[in-house]
């Protein structure tokens, strides 16, 4: 009985090793024929994405074979990957920007740039005009200060960074742009306006009172510190007692520009921000000596708001740190992080946050801003009709005392 | 002999079996190499930039940089989202208690589905539940929920996992109505939303009868066979077919049934059509309990995907007269396809006809009679829509 059983058992076991032996020669055998691609899909990626990016093509191809819509741009659809892997970052200011949006970037903080003429920003998640400059297309179509900007083109626009909301609107000289407005107790009505060229003005100057210089800054672009160099020499010929600088509403852009410009207020190497990267290395930017305010006898007084960022804290938080400036307004913005533009080989844009900068006595301003030394808000809308300024009429009250 | 026969019949056996294992090793390997879904992928040149912008941001970034597979998914939402489909989005695995939630259906929420609208993620309630009671409408376009922006890059799925929560918890919405400057800030109290989808009575001081839809669910086709008959009783003259406020639901089930109670079998009621231009026909089911009674559909912009469909196949079969505001305009068909890691492709695969093929994508149904309701009657409590119904009912016009 017991020989039977083994018998059995021994058959049994053979016949299963022949079974295994069988199908892994079958596979040998294919694997000769057929090549399993090492690592998966050749996409060129870096060790680091090892194995991570098999459920991208996957993804990938899904969309080819079933989405509904075809042809489909694979260039299209690379540009998007990049700009969601750069998203996930979570970082607002880093981001990807194809072509020909990196093309309108660049032009903007050289002086001038090509679209309608309207100064926006964003308010409760929508895009408002804060006012159109004078002359400019915007302007000549009707656009008005507090427009809200529903729709430029088919895009719906909400809880955009502005930026990539302003890349929307402008565009070449010549070509037309169709917005879709909300105007207050109005319905909403459409307007089609036609690109050209913005030289921009960034230095508004005038003299309040016979003895207040007054300039209003709108953007730390390339050519500011000379036009606010050649504006406030004008004015000082007028010897006026005080200066009061506006940066109300002012979003920054480049950090030599504001290193200069503090130049013109504080002495010689005095130092204006501290720059610290990823790896804690400490970078100083001093000013230079051509100052022509450095003379604490001439009182000087800063217009801040929520809509002063980047540059305008540089400025405002090393003012404020020598007590070389009485700052006026509300906190600002709370942007203390420096971008480092990289134009990629196909001339695509990355922009990168490298690097946050702190003040003088080494204040962080990333998410906290500049704090007034004195606290008046921003006019309310009706104060705004009406052409009321409570907070530069608190500056020249300040200037008089 | 027969020892031979025998010993011949096992090698043959062996061999057989042998060159079967053989053969479905080599086929393993086939397709284990060759038909993985990986493979044969054509990687466009432009994909080198990915590589390029990875390094400089490995080498500048100052933040924390998150997980890789944090990265790719981000990679396919954005290849996703330059589709410019908005119900083309990845689905992130959910976190286990969230799954939990759902299974047990426990959860609250606040009886309104969230669609994307040019660009924006909307509201659209339910007839009943929170939001309804709170006031809110079809096309309130969600700003921030619970003093979170909505971004632009949220999609529908996130809006609506952030919506549900504990039964009793509060969610703090702030919405922009169309035509309407300031925002709107709502409280709303979670609950369970458990409605029955068809709720019928036979109208007040008449012989008409009318039905209201609220979604297309599992128990719809069910529920709504049992109203005709509890109200086809009372023989009715004519019938209101309420599909307000509907978002649709599940397809085809309960709409096929639905407009085989006022049709023949296998009438279409609605085309499918995909990339490649086929189209796939759907036909009526059901009993044709309603026969030839007069029908007006009343509709407005909440009514939304799968109840436009039956909208539109009332209409497009000269079977109703359809009344009240044009619908929201959602007519694609999604297929969700898990990826290896188990997050969820949802992917626009087809979009719906008419049986006179009409688009609904984009376009919505043009109801025959406009009829609007508007904020004021609302208040007042007043149905300009049904009273209008019910005249054209008894009138013929």
């Amino acid at each position: 009985m017991l020989r039977s059983v083994l018998k059995l058992v021994a058959m049994f076991l053979f016949a299963a090793a022949f079974v295994v032996v069988m199908f892994t020669s079958g596979v040998a055998a294919s694997r000769l024929v057929f090549h399993a691609q090492p690592g998966g899909i050749q996409d060129g990626a870096p060790s680091d994405f090892n194995g991570s990016m098999d459920v991208f093509w996957q993804a990938w191809n899904i969309v080819q074979s079933d989405f509904y819509k075809q042809p489909l741009d694979p260039t299209t659809m690379t540009y998007g990957a990049i700009s969601g892997m750069v998203d996930s970052l979570g970082d607002p200011h880093t981001a990807f920007v194809d072509p020909p949006h990196a093309q309108i970037i660049n032009q903007d903080l050289n002086g001038s740039f090509e679209g309608i003429g309207a100064n926006v920003e964003m308010r409760q998640g929508r895009l408002t005009i804060v006012t159109p400059i004078r002359g400019s297309p915007a302007e000549k179509a009707g656009l008005k200060a507090n427009d809200i900007i529903l729709k430029v083109g088919d895009t719906v626009i909400q809880n955009m960074d502005v930026n990539q909301a302003v890349q929307l609107i402008r565009g070449p000289k010549g070509t037309t742009v169709h917005l879709q407005v909300q105007r207050a107790n109005q319905p909403i009505f459409t307007v089609d306006i036609v690109r050209d060229t913005i030289p921009i003005q960034f230095v508004d100057a005038r003299m309040i009172n016979n003895n207040i210089a007054y300039l209003k800054l709108s953007e730390f672009s390339a050519t500011a510190p000379q036009e606010l160099h050649d504006q406030l020499q004008k004015l000082l010929a007028n010897n006026p007692k005080a200066i009061i600088l506006d940066l109300r509403n002012n979003p920054g852009g480049f950090l030599d520009a504001a290193v200069k410009i503090d130049s013109e207020f504080l002495k010689e190497n005095s130092l204006v921000l501290i720059e610290k990267d990823k790896q804690g290395t400490r970078q100083e930017y001093r000013t230079d000596n051509h100052g022509l305010a450095t003379d604490p006898g001439i009182k000087l007084v800063l217009l801040v708001n929520e809509g002063s960022a980047s540059a305008s804290e540089i400025v405002s938080g090393s003012l404020k740190d020598y007590q070389r400036a009485t700052i006026i307004g509300t906190n600002t913005y709370g942007k203390g992080s420096v971008q480092s533009p990289h134009t990629l080989s196909d001339q695509s844009q990355l922009r990168v946050t490298i690097a946050h900068f702190f003040s003088p006595q080494e204040h962080e301003i990333n998410g906290v801003g500049v704090k007034p030394d004195i606290e008046v808000a921003d006019p309310t809308d009706a104060q705004v009709t009406q052409q009321q300024d409570p907070q530069l009429d608190r500056a020249i009250q300040f200037l008089s005392q | 002999m027969k020892g031979y026969i025998k010993i011949l019949i096992g090698i043959l056996l062996t061999v057989l079996v042998g060159v079967m294992m053989f053969l479905v090793g080599f086929g393993y390997n086939y397709q284990q190499t060759m038909l993985t879904p990986t493979t044969g992928t054509t990687v466009p040149d432009k994909f080198s930039l990915m590589w390029e912008s990875w390094g400089i941001i490995k080498k500048e970034y100052y933040g924390d940089i998150p997980s890789t597979q944090t990265l790719v998914h981000g990679m396919i939402k954005g290849m996703l989202a330059s589709l410019g489909d908005p119900h083309t989005i990845l689905v992130e695995p959910q976190p286990a208690q969230l799954e939990q939630h759902n299974l047990a259906g426990s959860y609250g929420g606040i009886g309104a589905r969230v669609e994307s609208h040019n660009g924006l993620l909307v509201l659209l309630p339910f007839p009943t539940g929170p939001a309804a009671k709170a006031g809110i409408q079809a096309d309130d376009a969600l700003i921030r929920i619970d003093d979170k922006d909505v971004t632009s890059n949220m999609t529908t799925d996130d809006a609506e996992v952030k919506l549900r929560g504990d039964i009793g918890s509060s969610v703090k919405l702030t919405l922009h109505r169309v035509g309407q400057d300031a925002l709107i800030q709502v409280t709303l109290q979670r609950e369970k939303i458990d409605i029955p989808t068809v709720e019928y009575h036979m109208l007040s001081d008449t012989t008409l009868a009318y039905i209201r839809i609220s979604l297309e669910s599992g128990d719809t086709a069910r529920e709504f066979e049992a109203a005709l008959k509890a109200l086809n009783q009372n023989k009715p003259t004519g019938v209101v077919l309420d599909l307000r406020n509907n978002p649709g639901g599940l397809f085809p089930d309960p709409v096929l049934s639905v407009v085989g109670q006022f049709v023949k079998p296998n009438t279409t009621v609605v085309y499918e059509r995909y990339r490649d231009g086929s189209e796939k026909p759907y036909g009526s089911t059901g009993s044709q309990l309603a026969g030839d009674l007069p029908l007006v559909i009343l509709v407005n912009g909440g009514t939304a995907s799968d109840a436009e469909i039956l909208a539109g196949a009332l209409q497009d079969n000269g079977r109703g007269v359809l009344m009240g505001e044009k619908t929201f305009g959602k007519g694609s068909v999604q297929e969700l396809k898990e990826l290896t890691d188990k997050s969820l492709l949802h992917l626009t695969i087809a979009t719906w006809y008419t049986p006179k093929h009409n688009q609904i994508e984009g376009a919505g149904l043009k109801p025959d009679i406009a009829m609007p309701l508007t904020s004021d009657d609302v208040a007042k409590g007043a149905d300009p829509q049904l009273d209008r119904a019910i005249a054209y009912l008894k009138t013929g016009k």
